[in-house]
């Protein structure tokens, strides 16, 4: 066996691990009682597994059990065991210590429940009701608004504040627009909600269309609107197409 | 004859079940290598002094086991004279020296790696089992050996100085 076969074959460490054949076994003892590069690579490695042998067990234990284990350890030893608690300790480590202690655990634990509770209790059910109600046939109060003109009097709408009410609408079944948007302005002229519709135009009557829009009354204050009605052609463009003003007052 | 000492021992110690034995086995290797020595005066190759070392010590292993076969040793009342194997302090710090960089080396692997290791060398567990359980083959094992030496052996080197001349 040569020198760069040897090394080659890494069969220094096959031989302490016991991987060769009685024959390459020979050659390689052979061998590295003449090569002092091989000798020294045998010994450094036998001398690892050497070292290891007496390190691991000190390793595997718990740190506060090793330190306490043996009358025999100093002081010298402890760092030994710092050593290796502060290598295996990381930030997320100190984190879930801090977590994990009872005094920081228990309000946390509590607020969840509190939280959990409410959902389940009252936020849930409040929702199952208004969606099941919303499933519901109702009436809903019927107004029919005017254009809004110059000098005109704007309808007055009288309704409850737990109510929607409903607004009669007629487009133009001729105009063919893609979609329709419906925007609320308030007396200031400010939006106070908009909403795109894509609407089909296909009703009985020859040339217009009608249908109703429900206006939720939730959010809306007592005072002047006016309710616009806009087309939006296929290319994008924004037509006006009416506007209509009332004064909403609530019996509630 | 420290230098070929360890290496004896290296070779020995897998072979023979004793201490003691190995030790019988260095000292009559030894013994014999001297006595060609001193009645050649030298060695017509003295390059192949580590063969011949080698060679004597493979026929003294086979007079070894003849005799271990043929025989069982007598129990004597006798203390055995045993080779004095303690350190002195020089050994004691150079072995802590290396302890602490076996430790480093150690830390730094891998929790599997480390796992590897000490059930081969420490538990002294079936290789191919192990392998198998943490789901690495041989020749993992091998160059995982490989590399820890390669970072161990400055420190080795730097420990083991002259020893390293024949």
């Amino acid at each position: 066996m040569d020198h760069n076969e040897a090394v080659e074959r890494m069969t220094a460490e096959r031989y302490l691990l016991d991987e060769l054949t009685p024959d390459l076994r020979e050659a390689f003892e052979e061998h590295y009682f003449s090569c002092t590069e091989c000798a020294l690579d045998l010994r450094a490695a036998a001398a690892f597994i050497q070292s290891a042998k007496v390190v691991m067990p000190r390793l595997s234990v718990v740190p506060e059990a090793a330190s306490s284990s043996s009358a025999d350890q100093t002081e010298e030893d402890d760092p030994e065991a710092t050593t290796f608690d502060t290598k295996k300790r990381s930030w997320f480590d100190g984190l879930r210590k801090v977590f994990s202690t009872p005094a920081f655990a228990m309000p946390v634990f509590a607020t969840l429940l509190v939280i959990i509770s409410y959902q389940n209790f009252v936020t849930l059910p409040a929702l199952r009701s208004a969606v099941s109600e919303a499933r519901q046939p109702r009436l809903l109060p019927w107004s029919s608004l005017y254009p809004a003109m110059r000098g005109a009097a704007p309808t007055a709408i009288l309704v409850s504040r737990k109510q929607d009410f409903v607004v009669p609408i007629e487009l133009d079944k001729q105009q063919r627009y893609a979609s329709y948007t419906f925007s609320l302005y308030d007396s200031a002229e400010k939006r106070v909600w908009t909403t795109t519709s894509a609407v089909a135009v296909q009703t009985p009557t020859p040339s217009c269309a009608a249908f109703s829009l429900m206006v939720p009354s939730a959010g809306l204050k007592a005072g002047s609107y006016t309710l616009a009605v806009n087309g939006i052609t296929q290319q994008g463009t924004q037509v006006e197409l009416d506007r209509r003003a009332f004064d909403l007052h609530f019996i509630d | 004859m420290s230098y070929f000492t360890e290496l004896l021992h290296l070779k020995l110690r897998p072979r023979l079940a004793s201490p003691q034995a190995v030790e019988d086995v260095r000292q009559e290797t030894f013994t014999r290598v001297l006595a060609t020595l001193r009645k050649d005066g030298t060695l017509r190759q003295p390059e192949r002094l580590g063969v011949f070392v080698n060679s004597v010590c493979n026929n003294v292993l086979l007079e070894h086991y003849r005799s271990s076969s043929r025989h069982q040793p007598i129990e004597s009342d006798e203390q055995p004279d045993l080779p004095d194997t303690s350190k002195d302090a020089l050994d004691t710090v150079a072995s802590k020296q290396m302890e602490d960089r076996v430790r480093e080396i150690l830390l730094k692997m891998p929790e599997r790696d480390r796992s590897l290791l000490k059930a081969i060398f420490l538990d002294e567990r079936d290789r191919d089992e192990v392998c198998r359980e943490l789901s690495v083959d041989r020749e993992y094992l091998r160059v995982l050996l490989h590399r820890a030496k390669l970072v161990f052996k400055t420190e080795f080197v730097k420990q083991v100085g002259d020893g390293l001349r024949l």
